[in-house]
């Protein structure tokens, strides 16, 4: 599903070197945890899934398709097969939650019949059912958490990347959110989580990518934080 | 774009501007004051023209004629300017016409007593096709002039020049120069002899012209009217006008965009996270700009509308006024305001939207490319 192949980022502006040289390979509905410390590199992975950076050498396949040599015009497409999520939920704070997801099918240009469907089936299935008419601010973080993931996954893409979705959750809210996202993995879709959270990577039992400098140091299945390879 | 997103984008646009009610306020009220003074100085450059083309079909050549040359001699005289390069038109005007005409313009009962003793001259009103052949039309008309009162006099230099003599002139000329006659009449002859004519007419030109200084009083032709002066400031400042308010409208274009675009980059810059959410979700480019664009075009249709309403309610007060004063509209006359804001309407109506649009569409470049 996605595939890295010798891929080095090297940012240009300050010369600072945030991939080097990496091969990895993650499969159709996988779940991957990547981990590692701040400038660890899992940042620019991240990012370079989305392709809002590009790899300065090598080649990254995403769902059969090489995004280095994506037009920008493209870009888009792309994003719709890659469904995401972030500390801060990145919410449009004008829009109702039940807006907010509707808002992703009116991209894909759905019919209204196809989004008075969806939306509310999507919004149950996070546990918003009855949340639908409330802003944002109206919400609690986790419940913010769970509109990004309801509008990550509405579309139903392949793959969904999680950017430290639980960074701004207390414990428990942090876990019924992992749950959710347990339950879409099973559900077929391909789940990238970059984390710092050790004891959910350590309860969960999920390959765990662990980065540093830049590069992949471990790569272990049903592994912990701390691992050995 | 499938029907429903474009409603979904206007609706969006709509939503926005509402949302951003005093953004969007400030920004018509920049875009409505740019109109305004577009608009303004269209009107004054369209009617400048206007009037300028009234007073230049105006500014004619008009040729008086004493009282001795007869009809017949008239005739031969229109003959001969209609052959004059660049003469479009040429009008005479009898006696009765004078006064009739006069009649327009003064007292008709008091005029009405000159009936039977009309002081009036008879005169050709000559129409030239373009202001800027007159000089030419008028060596011409000189030529013409001095030729035939070469020959009108040729046997009467002497004479003193009382109403007497000038009948008798009249019926001298008539018998004993048909050739003359005939010569103004069938036109190819003096056409023909052009160059000669010339040469004769430079020799008393500079005579002539003296005389007139002295106040001497043509027999024949009597004047030849054409306020060179007057169509020579008219052509300036035609040309003035038309190159002040082209550039005064460039100018104000290139502000008013300027100002719109910071206005609605502002607006963009607060909705910046916004637009960014949107193109992580998977949004095209255009699908982020439409909202904008429709919200840019409303804001410049409301912002053309505005002055042009205003504009439109005032130029009418204004047109209204001096096209039924006495002495103005007699000069010159204003576009009505429905002819005015038939063109200047779309105008201003067009340039708002392009000025939403094109500002939206700049102030956003830089924050899609995330």
């Amino acid at each position: 599903m996605i595939t890295l192949e010798n891929v080095t980022k090297i940012y240009e502006d300050n010369g600072a070197v945030a991939l080097r040289d990496v091969s990895l390979k993650i499969g159709k509905g996988e779940f991957v945890f990547v981990v590692g410390s701040s400038g660890s590199g899992k940042s620019t992975f991240i990012k370079m899934l989305l392709k809002e950076v590009d790899p300065t050498s090598g080649m990254l396949i995403i769902d059969g398709m090489d995004i280095t040599t994506l037009k920008r015009k493209e870009i888009p497409y792309l994003r719709r097969k890659v469904g995401v999520v972030f500390q801060d939920f990145r919410l449009l704070p004008s829009k109702t939650v039940y807006e907010n997801v509707a808002f992703a099918m009116q991209i894909v240009e759905a019919s209204p019949k196809m989004i008075r469907r969806t939306v509310p089936q999507v919004l149950s299935l996070v546990g918003l059912g009855k949340k639908g008419k409330a802003y944002p601010n109206q919400l609690s973080g986790g419940e913010q958490q769970r509109v990004a993931l309801a509008r990550a996954i509405v579309n139903k893409p392949p793959i969904l990347l999680a950017d430290e979705p639980t960074g701004n959750l207390d414990p428990d809210t942090a876990w019924e959110i992992m749950e959710l996202l347990e339950n879409i993995n099973a559900n077929g879709t391909t789940v990238v989580m970059a984390t710092h959270a050790k004891d959910i990577v350590d309860r969960m039992k999920k390959r765990v990518v662990t980065m540093d400098k830049g590069i992949v140091l471990r790569d272990v299945m049903e592994g912990g934080y701390d691992d050995e390879a | 774009m499938k029907l429903r997103t474009l409603r979904y984008h206007i609706n969006e646009g709509i939503r926005s501007i509402f949302k951003n009610g005093l953004m969007s306020l400030a920004s018509i009220a920049v875009v409505g004051a740019c109109i305004f003074i577009v608009i303004v100085s269209l009107c004054m450059a369209v009617n400048i023209d206007y009037v300028l083309e009234q007073i230049e079909a105006n500014v004619g050549i008009s040729v008086m004629f004493g009282e001795e040359p007869d009809e017949s001699d008239i005739a031969g005289i229109e003959q001969q300017v209609k052959q004059i390069p660049h003469v479009t038109e040429v009008k005479y005007y009898s006696k009765d016409d004078a006064l009739d005409q006069a009649k327009t313009m003064f007292d008709a009962d008091a005029l009405e007593g000159l009936r039977e003793d009309n002081p009036l001259p008879r005169s050709f009103d000559i129409k030239v096709d373009d202001i800027a052949n007159q000089e030419s039309v008028i060596k011409e008309l000189e030529n013409i002039r001095l030729e035939f009162e070469k020959t009108f006099y040729t046997d009467k230099q002497e004479e003193p020049a009382d109403e007497q003599t000038t009948d008798e002139n009249v019926q001298t000329e008539e018998t004993t120069q048909p050739v003359t006659n005939e010569a103004g009449a069938v036109v190819p002859v003096v056409i023909d002899s052009g160059e000669a004519t010339t040469e004769a007419a430079r020799d008393t030109a500079a005579s002539a012209e003296d005389i007139g200084k002295e106040g001497y009083v043509f027999r024949g032709i009597e004047k030849i009217n054409h306020l060179k002066e007057i169509t020579d400031v008219l052509v300036t400042i035609n040309i003035i006008v038309r190159v002040c308010s082209v550039i005064l409208i460039g100018i104000l274009c290139f502000i008013s965009v300027g100002i719109i675009m910071n206005t609605i980059k502002l607006t963009v810059f607060i909705r910046k996270s916004e637009i960014n959410i949107m193109k992580y979700v998977g949004a095209t480019d255009w699908f982020i700009r439409w909202p904008f664009v429709i919200e840019g075009i409303i804001i410049g249709l409301i912002g053309a509308l505005i002055p042009t309403g205003i504009c439109w309610l005032v130029y009418d007060r204004i047109a209204d006024f001096i096209n039924n004063t006495p002495f103005i509209k007699a000069i010159a006359q204003l576009k009505t305001a429905a002819d005015i804001f038939c063109v200047v309407g779309p105008v201003a109506l067009l340039i708002g939207v392009l000025l939403g649009a094109i500002g939206s569409i700049n102030s956003l470049e830089k924050h899609l490319n995330v």
